[in-house]
Formats: C-alpha cells, structure tokens, sequence
C-alpha cells in the first residue's frame, strides 16, 4: 500500500519537511489558485525528494498554459507525470498532447460526475483518455469504480467532499477575480444543532469527516488531507 | 439576446411567445430534468402541443434531458426522446456525455445543447463536447463570462447561453452539490452555520455581481438568456418583463453602473 499526502501548491515549504508519505500530492482538487506555477513544481521535486502528483480542480482557460508548462519541463516519456484530473478539458487535452507523458487519475469531482455513466462507456472512455486511476473518499465511489477492472484506486482520509464552489467563501468574490490566499493555514468547523456532524470548509471545498478506511482489495493507495490548507 | 423560458403548460407558452420570447424549453415528469415534477409539463400530449405551438410562432422548442439516466432506463427514454424529436422539438439540454454517445449512437439527430450542469469551465472542454455534436453552450452558473471569453468568441464559433435567475444563486457547483439532495426539511448551503469566528452563511454573488454576469454576458456576444422555469406565472411574467427591459438597456449601451442600478430593482422569487 502506498501512501500520499496533498499539499497545495502555493507556498511551498522553505525547507523539506520530513513528511513520512511516499508521494505528495500537489495542488488541489476545489480550488485553481492553489495549483503550483512551473517553478514551484520544479522546486517542489527538488524539495521533497519524492514522486509529485499535480493534483487540479475545475480549470479556466487561464490555467492551462502554466499546466502545460508544467507537463513539458517535468513529463518524459519514463518519467510519466501524474495528473489528478477533475477537469474534462483537461482530460481532452491531455490525451491529445501528451498522452505519451502523462498518465490521468479521475479526480474525486469528476468521479462523482462520471458515476452514473455505464461501465461499457466508462471503459472505452478511460481507455481512450489515458485514465489509469480513480480517486475516491466515500465508500460508495469507491465500490461504484471498483467494478471497472483495470482502474487503480486511491482512497483519501480522512475527509469525504460534500460541495465545491468557485465563488470563494473566504474572500466572498470569484476565484478568478484576484486571490489574497486567506484561506492558507486555515479551515473552518461548520455545525448547526440539525446536522448530524460538523462540516469542515477548507479552501473552497465542504468536507465531512470520516475516518474509516472501507475494506477493499481494490485500494493500493491512501492519501491522508491535513485539517487545515497546507 | 434571444429569451429562452421555461414553459409548464401550452398558456405559459403561448404567454412567452407574445411577450419577447424566442424559445421555450419543457421538461417531462418521467424524463429526469433535474428539478421537481411539478415544473415540468405535464404529458407528451401538452408537449406536443407547444412544440406545435412553437412553429407557429416561428420560434423553437427544447426538451430538458439535463439529469443521469440509470442504465436500465436508457432504452425506454430513448424512444421516448425518438418520438419527441420525431414530432419536432428542436433542441435537446443534455448533461451527461454518455446520454448524448447513446443518443447519438442510436441515429438520434437533434440540436445537441450543453446544459449549465455539464462541467465544462474551459475551451478544451467544450471541443470535447463539439466532438459529441454540441451546437451551443449554456455557461454553467460558477462560470462568468469573463473567463469563458475564449469560449464565447471560440472559431468555429459555438453558440452561447447564460442563465438570468436574480432571484436564486446557488452557492456551490451544481450537479456535484450533495446538499442538493438533502432528505430534510432544509439544506446546510441555506441556513445560518456556526463557525469559531461567528455565525457564517455559504456564500453567494450578491446582485451587483449577478447584474455583472449579464453585463458582461452581453457585451461578450452571448446570444441567448435563460429564463428559469418557477411554480410561480405571474413571477415568470415579472421575470421576462425585467430581462426584456434589461436586454433593451443593454442594446443601447447602457453603463455598467447604471445597469447595476436597474438591476437592483428586478423581481425576486423563491418559487423557481
């Protein structure tokens, strides 16, 4: 079993902080602003000293040039990068370009959109589009994906997403309308007397906490989410 | 901007085709479109008339095929969605790229339309969709037309939709929400939470930045506005009176902050 831990993309540590996981997933899944810049990838490589995921939510157009950069200086042909992808753009281009170099693992957002495709569609579709891996935080997306067989799953802990959004709760405008990053270093504990637990904001995505890993065979991966954005 | 609205019955349509709209779009109880049954027309029959009523009036109209299909359901919708197109509907809202590959794969030719709920924020995604025979694209609400400027003005040129809702905006992505689906008496994205720094609500673009996204919209080069269905008549005719106003101002170049001023002023429903 291999392990992960996310990271987002902006700052970066000053130094290596001795994380005890076998690859860094980094970036995020809920929000673009999050995302490493060609240099902080290279330096992230260099810092860890481990195999980097690029970890991508929902992508404008804005965003795919840095992307691109970043699979051009750092994807090789025996270094295959790779991508967490929530982005059906991202999956298009990808297959297209650099499907020699890449190598795609369907986000937990795009799982969840994806889910109630058949298994005839969803076969043909990841073969065509390079998708090797699913990314899954609830029991039911995990069983719904492992009946694909030659699909790789990763499980996340201990946080399950809820709600994702682009109008970020921490700044109250668009993500793509400037980003102060207030949301660096924090979460927030959501509870109201008729929920049945509290609900956790963290950059721009609602998670609720479940910490139980299901029994599966299918999982070779776990990725472990701090509590807080880090 | 042509007005496309959401009709229930043949006197709804009939009033939106008299009064400054272009299309209607209808959906049917037991073809699953992503809201309750009660927004929906009520039978084919009804269906058929304001197809028919549609040609009359030299406008267009669109079935709502914008929620997933359980596999076991494809075939009977399917024939469903043949008779429909067979009887002349001119557009369908589809979501889901394996609804669309299994109509298509099934000689279903039609005006292919991307709903808002389809997860397409970019140009690579939306020439993924072209290749599954997408005519015209409907900006999903967490997408502002600024960012979606390469997709507006995309050559080949894509059509392009927006959706006018002053009255509603919600807080998160829309279909991954899962508050959506909430089994209770109220949602978390709706109420009052309590966080460690006080009391905090899930926010949403106030009106300014809705008035923005039309503005914006317009200025753009985005074709059609989105009326949403309601339960509510009389507020449809208060929605479409306001967009027709609205759509007038833009037209004669109205500032942005003047815009924003008139839009303050539009009617609000909770009954969509």
């Amino acid at each position: 079993m291999k392990t992960g831990i996310i990271l987002n993309g902006r700052p970066l540590p000053g130094k290596n902080p001795g994380l005890k996981a076998d690859m860094i997933y980094l970036g995020s899944e809920f929000c673009q602003n999050l995302l490493p810049g060609p240099a902080e990838f290279g330096r992230a490589l260099k810092l860890f000293g481990k195999p980097i995921v690029l970890v991508t939510p929902f992508l404008t157009d804005a965003l795919f040039p840095d992307i691109e950069t970043i699979i051009r200086k750092h994807a090789g042909k025996k270094n295959r990068l790779e991508i967490v992808a929530n982005d059906l753009g991202l999956v298009h281009l990808a297959a297209k370009k650099y499907s020699s170099v890449t190598s795609l693992s369907l986000g937990r957002l795009l799982a969840d959109f994806l889910k109630p495709a058949t298994d005839a569609f969803l076969e043909k579709f990841f073969s065509k589009n390079g998708i090797e891996r699913v990314e899954t935080d609830s029991p039911e997306l995990l069983h719904r994906y492992a009946r694909l067989k030659n699909l790789a799953c990763t499980y996340h802990i201990p946080y399950a997403h809820m709600a994702v959004t682009r109008y970020c709760p921490w700044e109250n405008h668009w993500v793509g309308e400037g980003c102060r990053h207030a949301c660096l270093g924090k979460s927030k504990k959501l509870a109201e007397p008729r929920l049945r637990q509290p609900l956790l904001l963290m950059n721009c995505g609602y998670f609720a906490e479940d910490g139980k890993l299901p029994k599966s065979g299918r999982i070779d991966r776990i990725v472990y989410s701090p509590s807080v954005n880090r | 901007m042509i007005i496309v609205a959401g009709a229930r019955t043949l006197k709804e349509a009939e009033w939106l085709f008299a009064n400054g709209a272009g299309e209607v779009y209808c959906g049917l109880p037991d073809l699953p479109n992503h809201r309750r049954n009660a927004l929906s027309v009520k039978d084919e029959a009804e269906l058929f008339r304001i197809i028919d009523l549609a040609k009359k009036n030299a406008g267009k109209s669109l079935l709502l095929l914008n929620q997933s299909w359980a596999p076991g359901d494809y075939p009977r919708f399917t024939e469903k969605v043949k008779r429909i197109v067979a009887r002349g509907v001119d557009g369908l809202v589809v979501k889901d790229l394996h609804v669309i590959d299994y109509l298509r794969g099934r000689g279903i030719k039609s005006s292919y339309i991307l709903s808002s709920l389809a997860m397409a924020f970019n140009s690579h995604a939306v020439a993924l969709f072209r290749e599954y025979g997408i005519k015209r694209f409907i900006l999903p609400y967490h997408l502002t037309p600024e960012e979606a400027l390469g997709i507006i003005k995309s050559k080949p040129r894509i059509e392009t939709e927006i959706f006018y809702y002053p009255g509603h905006f919600c807080q998160n992505v829309d279909p991954l929400c899962k508050f959506c689906d909430w089994s209770r008496d109220y949602k978390p994205c709706k109420i009052s939470l309590r966080s460690g720094s006080g009391p905090f609500l899930m926010p949403a673009p106030d009106l300014p930045r809705m008035a923005d996204i039309m503005y914006e919209g317009h200025k753009a080069g985005v074709k059609y506005l989105k009326i949403p269905r309601t339960l509510d008549f009389d507020g449809l005719k208060k929605f479409i009176k306001d967009a027709v106003s609205l759509i007038n101002l833009l037209d004669k170049g109205v500032s942005k902050e003047n815009f924003r001023l008139r839009y303050k002023d539009v009617f609000v429903s909770d009954k969509v």
